[in-house]
């Protein structure tokens, strides 16, 4: 084999482990429904208003511009870490980093110019 | 297994990757003309942005027939392979852009769309399939799909206002995605397996006893799974017709023609590459134990021989009882291609090289067609049942001879290039001895006939019961709509040329490792 019996294993485990807590929790806890108990939040307070509510579309753009430097992160970071090893082979990986930050950065620009951080 | 090697000049940059450099440049420029221009909103801008697209998507396919199709090699790390293969696919890609391309200026004008967005978009999502294409590395591979796949899934819902086209894009979203999800858990099972992400090593790794392993077969599945949604084989074709739909119709156009020839070409090489033992004709030491790989054949021949089956019998039927012609165009997408996964079954030089030339000429053909429908259209979705196009052969003759002439070579009736490329992938697969699929194959497609013809049939021979007016026709988009014409009669009349050059591509499969 492989080393996928370890995936499975694995797999195994955290559905064993899953239904094991919500059978036991069922079959050992009481069970006494009230409707305050499916409130938002069940601590007493009652809700001021309903919990379905429309929210400023601007949230989804912020979303979008932390996306540009998560990638930024994400992809940078694991070059740095192996950057010495890599440095003999010349320039052109240090370029390439510049390359992929332009590319973000247009993307940047252009959510910029489009006026995606302006709140009003 | 040349150019694993870091070192690559400039110059050698430019000449294995200039297509897709050019086009990601080309885009990238384009975000900031179009920022220019998008201080005043005139319709004039989005004429301007099609033109510079048309230009750049001309430069990369100049640079990719004239620089690239030269090339048998692996470069940039593994990463890409140029061979005839990728270069022929890459061709009718940025042909179905640039048909896009050009009828977009006069879609947008007719629908006062005035957002340029569009045009960058469509560039990245040409990129985005000349990549999946020509990459031979599994990650590559995902990574090209999803740039691919986004930039369509916007494409989609551009008709911003429109309940249709937003349903469509989402649904396309999701499903696409759960198909993708398919896919790179595919991968990760073979990088499991094999302990790389090349799909040459992963052939010579399993040619040596991992082929047997469950997982590999598990593995399999799940690529064929997410690639058939992509492709929209029959079980996984849900998706379609609603998409097609919704999307405006020029996008539907270029989603039914670059996308499916893009998966449909991925699929094709990684089957071959990775999962059958044409590595072993290549000749080198290294790859002469693929020929294990011929028993992988008992297991994904049945399942492609069924889903081709179903593919053309669901499509073909569910088509005839459409009232709506984008929606019927849908299902007959579906149809071809279940036609072209008979090519893939055959798995011959024959069977490859049909496929190929029917990627080609469907691309003319539906591009063709949309190109018509949306200028009979007016605004999306004013005039698209066949209802509304009673009568209209008097009225527009231009117009109704192009989309007869289209109709008449889906159907694959000669001499157009629909029967040409029928007849190459039937004889293919009747070589191989699928007789029987070959002969319902048939049968499908007489029941095919019968609903392209009804198009002609309302165009010519019944009474208009409402006043249809067709939209404004753009220069652009005619002399697209042209070529593809002219490009539908000419491979129907001589089609030994292109024949030629998608046998050479097929050929180059072998041969690049």
């Amino acid at each position: 084999m492989s080393g996928f019996e370890t995936v499975f294993l694995y797999l195994a485990m955290s559905l064993l482990a899953v239904s094991g807590m919500l059978l036991i929790s069922a079959a050992l806890g009481p069970f006494r429904p009230k409707p305050e108990k499916i409130d938002t939040y069940e601590c007493g307070v009652p809700l001021l208003d309903p919990c379905h509510k429309r929210y400023d579309i601007k949230y989804y753009v912020v979303a979008v511009l932390f996306l540009v430097f998560d990638l930024e992160t994400v992809l940078i970071y694991p070059l740095a870490v192996r950057y010495k090893a890599l440095a003999h082979l010349g320039w052109g990986i240090f370029f390439e980093v510049f390359i992929f930050v332009a590319v973000l950065l247009a993307g940047l620009f252009y959510a910029i110019k489009k006026r995606a951080i302006e709140w009003d | 297994m040349s150019d694993l090697g870091f070192s690559f000049t400039m110059t050698q940059l430019w000449q294995v990757a200039g297509g897709q450099i050019i086009l990601i440049l080309a885009a990238l420029i384009l975000i900031f003309v179009d920022l220019r221009l998008s201080t005043e909103e005139k319709p004039d801008n989005v004429s301007t942005m099609g033109w510079l697209t048309a230009i750049a998507l001309l430069a990369a396919l100049g640079h990719i027939v004239y620089r690239e199709w030269p090339l048998n090699d692996v470069v940039l790390m593994g990463v890409f392979s140029i061979e005839k293969f990728s270069v022929f696919v890459s061709v009718i890609v940025i042909m179905a852009g640039l048909l896009a391309t050009l009828m977009s200026i006069g879609y947008m004008k007719n629908n006062h769309l005035i957002r340029s967005e569009y045009f960058i978009m469509l560039l990245f999502a040409v990129y985005g399939t000349i990549a999946f294409v020509q990459s031979v590395d599994l990650l590559m591979m995902f990574i090209a799909l999803e740039v691919m796949s986004l930039a369509v899934y916007v494409l989609a819902a551009f008709l911003k206002n429109d309940r249709k086209s937003l349903e469509g894009s989402l649904k396309y979203f999701l499903l696409g995605s759960f198909g993708s999800a398919f896919f790179l858990f595919g991968m990760a099972l073979l990088y499991g397996l094999t302990g790389t992400v090349n799909i040459t090593k992963i052939a010579v790794s399993l040619s040596n006893g991992l082929f047997t392993h469950p997982a590999t077969l598990v593995a399999l599945a799940m690529i064929m799974a997410g690639l058939f949604f992509k492709m929209a084989l029959v079980p996984f074709h849900m998706w379609t017709p609603d998409v097609y739909e919704g999307s405006p119709a020029v996008v539907t156009g270029f989603m039914a023609t670059a996308v499916k020839a893009g998966a449909f070409a991925v699929f094709i090489k990684l089957l071959s590459v990775a999962f059958t033992p044409i590595l072993s004709l290549s000749g080198q030491p290294d790859f002469n134990s693929t020929i294990n790989l011929a028993a992988l054949g008992a297991y994904w021949k049945p399942v492609v021989w069924w889903l081709a089956l179903l593919t053309m019998f669901f499509g073909n039927l569910l088509a005839v009882s459409q009232k709506n012609v984008k929606r019927m165009l849908a299902y007959s997408s579906i149809a071809h291609a279940g036609y072209m996964a008979l090519g893939i079954l055959a798995a011959n030089d024959e069977g490859r090289m049909g496929v190929l030339f029917y990627l080609f000429s469907y691309t003319l053909m539906n591009l063709g067609a949309f190109g018509v429908l949306y200028i009979l259209d007016g605004t999306e979705r004013t005039a698209q049942t066949l209802d509304d196009y009673r009568g209209l052969g008097y009225k527009y003759p231009f117009l109704s001879f192009l989309m007869s002439l289209f109709m008449v070579a889906m159907a694959g009736l000669p001499p157009t290039a629909g029967f040409i490329s029928k007849f190459y992938v039937f004889s293919a697969a009747i070589k191989e001895g699928y007789l029987l699929l070959a002969a319902l194959g048939v049968l499908t497609s007489v029941i095919g006939a019968y609903y392209y013809l009804r198009v002609i049939y309302m165009l010519y021979m019944k009474d208009p019961v409402r006043d249809v007016k067709a939209g404004a026709i753009a220069a652009p988009a005619m002399l697209a709509i042209i070529f593809a014409a002219i490009g539908v009669m000419y491979l129907g009349i001589l089609p030994e040329g292109l024949a030629q050059v998608a046998d050479a591509a097929q050929k180059s499969l072998a041969m690049v490792f």
